[in-house]
């Protein structure tokens, strides 16, 4: 068997995808697998062992190329397509898996005429539809990303599931790195039992860095502590942040940018403690290479979805406040609340170091020092899948709460976890680390979202009915009935949007029939109803399933209340 | 006078800086007109800008029996439209 996976999104995305190369050799242990991937990753691929070939993209050199407004550019783009298109199709792939959410690279599988395709694919009728439970998932999630309680790696992986799920980013460190290492440890003298700490200054955008000034004083503040010896690592165009870095603490830390190749890099990771990070490819180099991860997450990070992969690594966020800031004000300078400090960060660290000793996740009473900032601890929950687990025990609120449920339910839905054991072994682990709210907020809870949740099924149970009526109505050939029919069900898929509008915490049921409603696949009207149906069954279903899982949360939390409270 | 710039210079007069701009009928000559390509552009005005924006203009809807070059061309016009877009979000 030829498997083709086409991920020629950024490095982390590649390492992220790590897992599902792995599922896929398991289940196909004899079959030949290539990559189709962006240069930028070509040494993540090297390092992979799953992987036995790989086809470098040129995506960036051909837009150049179109855009430069010149015959004989263009003309290199087209050949360069052309050749890729025939290449792919020579390869002659049985099955393709597309972990690339554009139009082109559904276009270029459809191009390269391979029989079967996971993911963004073009159909028949050449319209963009997306093949597979977790693709559609992947793709209305980052719609609602509040209510998405899954890792990526997880959605990724899940496109092709094994009994025994991965657990684990792929990376093998070569000899030459870790020569590259030793070299380097002896250069700067740094011996054996010293605290090496590893600082990632950049990010891909400028809104998800934590300052260049308060790593140095979280540097600062680990060296007089720890005796930490520092390096900062990152690409050449970060050495700007890296001056920063320095001139707020001059010759603490040893400046890498540019000075490492990916496997270098993943070698001082490996014998590094820790990296203290933003949201990075080199994030999860480090999770891919055992080293424990402090992701420090400001902007729009969602380290749920996208932190680091593995067990026992931390992330810290700032609580909702930051949202609530004085817009009155006319100082523009950002309120000391309003940003994560390094002394949160180290007191993060040293949690993260001691849950580590102990082999287990303990809670630690809310402080003042810390009352505007979460801190998770990442591990693996009974249904296989990561989660985040508060460090700082609080009451939990609405929208954890409703994360938690969807997790229950997709996973449910999508036959993950469809033994009744496993979830309440999950309810129990996460729900131990919170703080029940009163009866009357989850008798509220349990009345206002299962009440929401239940409407809406009615409406999903609507469209069941009118499809229903209209496949008969399309096989008597009455076509005037059938267009009422379906003007019908345009309302219906109005009234679901406004309702999902109304109250976000349906988005992820409403989004995925809005999408699933665009992108309904070939022109027969028979053909299309019957996938309408099925829009609206799967529709009902989460609906219901939800509302169950709201009322089994709050059950489980008012019943439990006083061990809870212990 | 205009008619004689025309045929003689072909789209040599289009070339602006460094930028090479050919007509499609310069393109037919240079690539052949028996390849696929070559019988596609055929198809189009000779005296048009081989340039994206120009051919995407000339560009039959996508279907089983589209052309091969036509779905190339129909390709990187998705490449252009996704790199633009996050360009834009970025």
């Amino acid at each position: 068997m030829k498997i083709l996976i086409l991920q020629t999104a950024r490095i982390g995305d590649t390492i992220q995808t790590t897992p599902l190369f792995r599922q896929i050799r398991t289940k196909y242990p004899h079959a030949h697998i290539t990559v189709m991937i962006r240069a930028m990753s070509e040494e993540v691929i090297k390092a992979n062992p799953d992987v036995n070939d790989y086809i470098i993209y040129h995506e960036d050199p051909i837009f150049s190329d179109m855009i430069a407004r010149d015959s004989d550019r263009y003309m290199n783009a087209y050949k360069e397509v052309e050749k890729l298109i025939l290449d792919l199709r020579q390869r002659n792939f049985d099955i393709a898996y597309n972990i690339t959410h554009s139009t082109s690279s559904a276009l270029l599988l459809k191009l390269a005429q391979i029989p079967k395709v996971i993911g963004a694919h073009l159909s028949e009728d050449w319209q963009f539809t997306l093949r597979g439970p977790w693709t559609v998932y992947f793709f209305t999630s980052v719609l609602s990303r509040d209510y998405n309680d899954l890792n990526l790696c997880d959605i990724f992986k899940l496109y092709e599931s094994i009994p025994e799920p991965v657990k684990e980013l792929v990376f093998e460190v070569n000899s030459n790195a870790m020569e590259f290492t030793d070299h380097l440890f002896a250069e700067y003298h740094i011996e054996p039992e010293d605290f090496v700490v590893c600082m990632q200054l950049g990010a891909s955008e400028a809104n998800k860095r934590w300052p260049a000034e308060y790593f140095a004083q979280l540097g600062k503040k680990l060296h007089e502590k720890y005796k930490a010896r520092i390096f900062l690592v990152g690409v050449p165009s970060e050495a700007e942040l890296g001056q920063k870095f320095q001139r707020e603490v001059p010759g603490l830390a040893i400046p890498l940018f540019g000075k490492t190749t990916i496997p270098q890099l993943a070698g001082l990771l490996k014998r590094s403690h820790l990296l203290v990070t933003n949201d990075t490819g080199t994030m999860h180099l480090a999770s891919a290479v055992k080293c424990p991860v402090m992701l420090v997450s400001v902007g729009y990070v969602h380290f749920r979805e996208t932190g680091p992969y593995g067990r026992g690594n931390c992330a810290i966020e700032l609580r909702e406040r930051s949202f609530k800031m004085d817009i009155s004000s006319k100082s523009s300078e950002v309120h000391p609340l309003d940003r994560i400090q390094p002394e949160q960060v180290l007191k993060a660290i040293e949690w993260l170091f001691s849950m580590r000793e102990k082999k287990q996740l303990v809670q630690h009473e809310l402080t003042p020092d810390m009352d505007n900032v979460n801190v998770h601890i990442s591990e693996f929950a009974p249904d296989g899948c990561l989660q985040f687990y508060p460090v700082i025990r609080r009451e939990i609120d609405e929208k954890d709460f409703l994360r938690f449920a969807y997790r229950l339910m997709w996973l449910e839905h999508l036959n993950v976890t469809p033994h009744k054991q496993t979830e309440i072994e999950n309810l129990h682990k996460l729900f131990q680390y919170y703080i029940a709210p009163d009866t009357k907020t989850l008798t509220m809870w349990n009345k206002e979202f299962r009440g929401s949740f239940e409407e809406l099924a009615g409406k999903y149970k609507q469209g069941i009915h009118i499809t229903e009526q209209l496949k008969s109505t399309i096989t008597d050939g009455k076509i005037m009935r059938a267009r009422e029919q379906v003007k019908l069900l345009s309302e219906i898929d109005e009234q679901i949007r406004i309702y999902g509008e109304l109250n976000s915490y349906l988005k992820p049921i409403t989004l995925v029939t809005k999408f699933e409603r665009d992108n309904l696949e070939g022109s027969n009207p028979l053909e299309l109803a019957k996938q309408t149906l099925n829009i609206y069954r799967g529709g009902y279903e989460r609906s219901t399933l939800m509302a169950k899982k709201v009322k089994k949360c709050c059950d489980y939390l008012q019943n439990n209340e006083n061990s809870l409270l212990e | 006078m205009l008619d004689y710039i025309k045929e003689f210079f072909g789209g040599k007069i289009m070339r602006k800086g460094m930028r090479i701009q050919r007509t499609v009928g310069e393109i037919i000559e240079r690539y052949g007109k028996n390849s696929p390509l070559g019988q596609w552009l055929a198809t189009l005005p000779q005296d048009i800008p081989f340039l994206q924006e120009e051919i995407n203009k000339h560009l039959p809807i996508l279907d089983d029996n589209t052309p091969f070059p036509v779905q190339v061309f129909w390709y990187l016009n998705e490449v252009r439209v996704f790199g633009e877009n996050l360009l834009r979000e970025k």
